[in-house]
């Protein structure tokens, strides 16, 4: 409900806006946009799936669904094509910070998580989808793993977003979008795993929020990977990842007993045979 | 008064002990009453609310296993019987001895607190996060001080106990020649030793979180609620073998003993039974936590484990019959516990198998049938097996003979009543009944199970009452029992006096290659 | 059954790797198939609880003492018989833990295994209430009412309710301490935890109604916070949904 009141009142002040361009132009930028609006609730979409069934067209216009995608963890990104400023920006530094993450050595692209961009433009097609990708100019192996989609039938597009309690609108004064930059951790069911806020993240994080994404998954062979992920904790209030300390403690304390027996044991050594008169 | 207080030796330490884990036992048993009662009917009963019963089963679960089972077996038997077994004067360090059980009593006296200060706790004796540390009105701090000093008190005594059995014993014991009772000792304090510190670092950061607003298992601030569950449990499930293990030691003590035969099969008992459930038992905790929504191949990993766990316990138990095999079999009170106890260990092991059974688990885990499962094999058993043995050696604590009549009638009240008490309540278990509820308002259909139970109950406070009025009057009036009155070989019977005065044996015993405690040929 | 178990065993690999066909778990009902699951472990727990029992009772009877000075006359035993009685004892509980861990297997994964298209429906669990959030953004509660002494009055609000014979997969939070999710009826329960999601589904294949209830202990109210699953046939779920939308 919550929901519909925010994008009615949005709308509304969309229109105002519209219709009193002189007015808006006497306002600040900054107080255009309610940071709070543009918030990602992550709690609120945790577990949400996406919509396996609607139709999505990649950069080369070839149809998918996400009915297709299971079976392999995804980190989604919400852009669109016809950004020239900072989409473009977001994306490289999430490539930049894939790159960073694989040289940590633990998740790949293409073999654990693909990437895809998921444009909210109703205008955005493969044309302008390659464009934008061209632009980019990724290292080779993200970009095989890397698609860049819109939707077949662009008015499916709020069944696609609302799960991810994702809102953005169009400023007329600016001529782009507002909208969040966050990227959504997909499972490789089609559920929401984690969403973290691109202004923060960084290798480990990402490296962790990708383990999460794929935890169910992961093989004998990546147990080091499992340790990894579980000396760390995520903290929702922070939206990053910290050491999970308890779970040091709890080691270290295995180590208390083990210490006070060696004590013990060296001193009745030392102590040697008791003497037969103290008997 | 004073020489008791500030005694070091360790038979005094012992009987201390007894004393504490009888109080707590007590006490526990009177709040299990009261929780008994409140259950008579649907809807509210005796109690004064919801808060009043959460507090009574707090204090019955941590009283128990705190107070009761863990110090009775660990604290009591191992302090009397351990250094005489094995043909020693004292312990390695016997002020430190003192020291435990000091702790141990201020441990009980801050769990008693729980009826005195206002806001008692109310966290259960598991104090699950975040309840524990964000929600509950109960001063948790009393449940953490309670499992610090406690905990200390098993860490110091599992360090004094391994050292005295391993460099105290008699000149020419080898290790095929201690009592089965030393060797589920030793497995005991090696589990304690290892695996309390973890629950002590847990509980502590729940005190931390509770009252300093650390956030370490706030899930908003970075912690983790799940953590605190498998620290919890990767403690507290070995805290079972803690009890089980020296609970069929001193089974086997009694068996043995009263039939006058050898350890079927000790060799295997020992390496194969004792040490299999030590190595195993640290590998199963998550089987507490089935439906804790942990990844679900972790959940089939550790049911794999849990099963196998059945083997060491499953040779145990047939070390236990087989020991009665071609015997001497004599009942004396103990041994009629004792053998309760092959019935009891039945019962309780196997309604652990569906448990460890992830799929069956779904359904049957936090109800009554899991209830009625641990009080059967570590409740009931371990009680049982601590009443057989302080049948048993009663005569050599007070060099008096308690009543064998009233101890044979209070023995069938008693096994009367546990089975009447739990028997039903696996029923209604099965059928869904959860724990740890204060009104049953939804299953209405549950309560003639639940009066059944409350009348068996009473029954086990009866028998518990005559077993005290026996001791007790037996302690001071009992007739003098011997030396030997059971015809033991094993060294405190046969070597020290009843009751064995200071250094324990008047000349220190040694023994040659052929002896052992079960050499009852030679003997 | 043992020569069951052991052709169980002898496969064991092969039937813990066998997947099972999605769309035959889709259709099956928890109840019946763990109903079979328990029986079978009572035969076998039974047998073996049996076969001790008789033993020690017959031990017990047979060997009591007949003389003052008799002794009993078990023997050391050799190496081998020792190994014997280690290793056929073990063999014997690890072919029937792993005989009852394939029983278990093929319900564990109707269990855990989400069948596609299952309608899904998100619960909260709150000291001391439920939350169901529908897809259409519709939340039903339930809340215990009792009076000033303690007494249980009713219900308030309808709690779950679902349309018979469509799969229902519940997707569980919490919003303060650990609750439990559990319908005795279907044989499920899982857990909720704040921060972290976790699953649960069943097919209500009836109509009527079951108890649903917590059974992680979360405080006071932790034995009042229950409430009734209700299935209702597909027309009348439509028209419930709709009616609570409008209100």
């Amino acid at each position: 409900m919550m929901k519909t009141i925010t994008i009615s009142v949005l709308l509304a002040a969309m229109a105002l806006l519209a219709v009193s361009p002189a007015e808006a132009a006497y306002r600040p930028t900054d107080s255009e946009i309610d940071p709070a609006m543009l918030k990602v609730d992550e709690k609120k979409i945790l577990g949400n799936k996406i919509d396996i069934d609607l139709v999505f067209l990649d950069e080369t216009g070839k149809e998918f669904t996400w009915k297709e995608k299971a079976g392999r963890a995804h980190v989604l990104v919400m852009s669109y094509f016809t950004c020239e400023g900072a989409c473009p920006a977001f994306s490289a530094d999430l490539a930049d910070i894939l790159e960073k993450t694989q040289a940590l050595g633990r998740v790949k692209a293409g073999k654990d998580y693909d990437v895809i961009t998921v444009s909210f433009d109703k205008n955005d097609t493969p044309k302008t989808a390659t464009h934008f990708k061209h632009m980019l100019d990724l290292p080779a192996q993200l970009s095989e793993n890397w698609s860049f989609a819109s939707l077949k039938y662009p008015r499916q597009l709020k069944k696609f977003t609302s799960g991810l309690d994702f809102r953005y609108f169009w400023s007329f004064t600016d001529r782009m979008f507002y909208h969040p930059n966050v990227y959504y951790f997909i499972s490789p069911e089609g559920r929401v795993v984690r969403v973290l806020h691109s202004s923060k993240v960084e290798p480990n994080d990402m490296q962790l929020a990708l383990i999460d994404s794929f935890f169910n998954k992961l093989q004998p062979s990546q147990v080091i990977t499992m340790a990894i992920s579980f000396c760390y904790s995520y903290n929702y209030k922070e939206g990053k990842y910290g050491i999970n300390y308890p779970l040091f403690f709890a080691m270290g304390s295995l180590f208390i007993g083990i210490g006070a027996f060696g004590v013990g044991a060296f001193i009745v050594r030392k102590r040697g045979k008791p003497k037969e008169n103290q008997i | 008064m004073k020489e008791w207080i500030f005694t070091t030796d360790h038979k005094r330490v012992g009987i201390l002990y007894l004393i504490g884990t009888l109080a707590a036992f007590a006490v526990a048993g009177i709040m299990a009453l009261a929780i008994r009662l409140e259950l008579w009917n649907v809807g509210p009963g005796i109690l004064s609310g919801p808060n009043q019963y959460n507090v009574a089963l707090y204090f019955h679960g941590a009283a128990m296993i705190l107070g009761f089972l863990i110090p009775g077996l660990t604290g009591f038997l191992a302090n009397y019987l351990i250094p005489m077994m094995i043909g020693a004067h004292d312990v390695s360090f016997p002020r430190i001895n003192a020291l435990s059980v000091w702790l141990y009593w201020f441990g009980i006296v801050l769990a008693l607190l729980t009826f005195v200060i206002p806001n008692p706790p109310d966290i259960m004796w598991t104090g699950y996060v975040p309840y524990a540390s964000q929600y509950s009105g109960g001063n948790s701090a009393f449940y953490v001080f309670t499992v610090h000093l406690i905990g200390f008190s098993s860490i110091l005594g599992s360090v004094n106990f391994l050292c005295t059995i391993i460099y105290m014993r008699a000149p020419g014991m080898g290790w095929n020649q201690l009592n089965f009772f030393v060797w589920t000792i030793a497995g005991a304090f090696v589990i304690q030793l290892i695996f309390v510190p973890v629950l002590a670092a847990a509980v502590t950061l729940l005190l931390l979180d509770k009252y300093f607003g650390t956030a370490f298992f706030v899930p908003d601030s970075g912690g983790d609620v799940l953590l605190y569950q498998n620290l919890f449990w990767f403690y507290s499930h070995p805290a079972v073998y803690v009890i089980l293990l020296p609970a069929v030691g001193a089974l086997m003590e009694i068996i043995t003993t009263m039939s006058r035969n050898q350890v079927f099969n000790y060799k295997v008992a020992v390496y194969g039974g004792v040490w299999g459930v030590v190595l195993l038992g640290s590998d199963v905790w998550v089987h507490h936590l089935y439906t804790s929504g942990l990844a679900d191949w972790l959940r089939i990993g550790m049911m794999v484990t849990t099963l196998i766990i059945s083997v060491p316990v499953g040779l145990l138990t047939i070390s236990l019959v087989g020991s009665l095999y071609k015997g001497s079999i004599q009942y004396s009170t103990g041994m009629l516990y004792a053998s309760s106890c092959l019935f009891l260990i039945l019962l309780g092991g196997l309604t652990g198998i569906p448990l460890a059974m992830t799929s069956l688990t779904l359904h049957l885990a936090e109800t009554y049938f899991v209830m009625a499962h641990f009080h059967f094999i570590m409740g009931i058993t371990a009680t049982f097996a601590l009443f057989g043995a302080i049948y048993h050696w009663f005569p050599k604590m007070t060099g008096k003979m308690y009543n064998e009549t009233l101890g044979k009638i209070s023995f069938t009240l008693n096994f009367i009543g546990v089975n009447v008490t739990f028997l039903p309540l696996f029923g209604i278990g099965v059928e869904g009944m959860p724990r740890r509820y204060y009104d049953y308002a939804m299953f209405p259909q549950f309560q003639g199970a639940q009066q059944i139970a409350t009348v068996g109950s009473f029954i086990i406070a009866v028998a518990m009452a005559l077993t005290f009025v026996n001791w007790i009057h037996a302690a001071i009036a009992g007739a003098p029992a011997g030396k030997n009155p059971w015809g033991s070989a094993s060294l405190e019977w046969t070597h020290a006096d009843s009751p064995p005065g200071p250094g324990n044996f008047p000349t220190p015993p040694t023994v040659s290659e052929d002896w052992t405690p079960y050499n009852y040929e030679k003997a | 059954m043992r020569i069951k178990a052991f052709s169980v065993i002898a496969g064991a690999a092969a039937v813990l790797a066998l997947a099972f066909p999605g769309d035959a778990l889709a259709l099956n009902d928890h109840t019946p198939e763990w109903d079979k699951v328990w029986m079978h472990l009572l035969i076998d727990v039974g047998v073996i609880g049996a076969i001790f029992l008789v033993v020690s009772i017959y031990f017990l009877l047979a060997y009591t003492r007949k003389s003052e000075d008799e002794v009993g006359k078990l023997k050391q035993m050799s190496f081998g018989n020792s190994l014997a009685w280690a290793l056929i004892p073990a063999f014997i509980f690890m072919a029937d833990d792993f005989y009852l861990a394939a029983q278990g297997w093929k319900l564990w994964n109707d269990q855990r295994r989400v069948p596609e298209g299952a309608y899904e429906i998100q619960v909260t669990g709150r000291m001391w209430g439920w939350d169901f959030a529908y897809p259409n953004g519709v939340i039903s509660s339930s809340d215990v009412e009792y009076d000033d002494s303690g007494k249980v009055t009713g219900i308030d609000g309808d709690g779950l309710v679902v349309a018979q014979g469509k799969p229902v997969v519940l997707r569980m939070s919490s919003t303060d301490v650990v609750h439990s999710f559990f319908i005795p009826d279907f044989r499920i329960k899982e857990d909720l935890m704040p921060g972290r999601i976790t699953y649960l589904w069943f097919n209500p294949k009836d109509a009527g109604k079951h108890v649903y209830t917590c059974t992680e202990y979360c405080g006071i109210d932790h034995s009042r916070m229950y409430g009734n699953v209700t299935i209702l046939p597909q027309a009348e779920f439509d028209a419930w949904l709709a009616s609570q939308d409008e209100g």
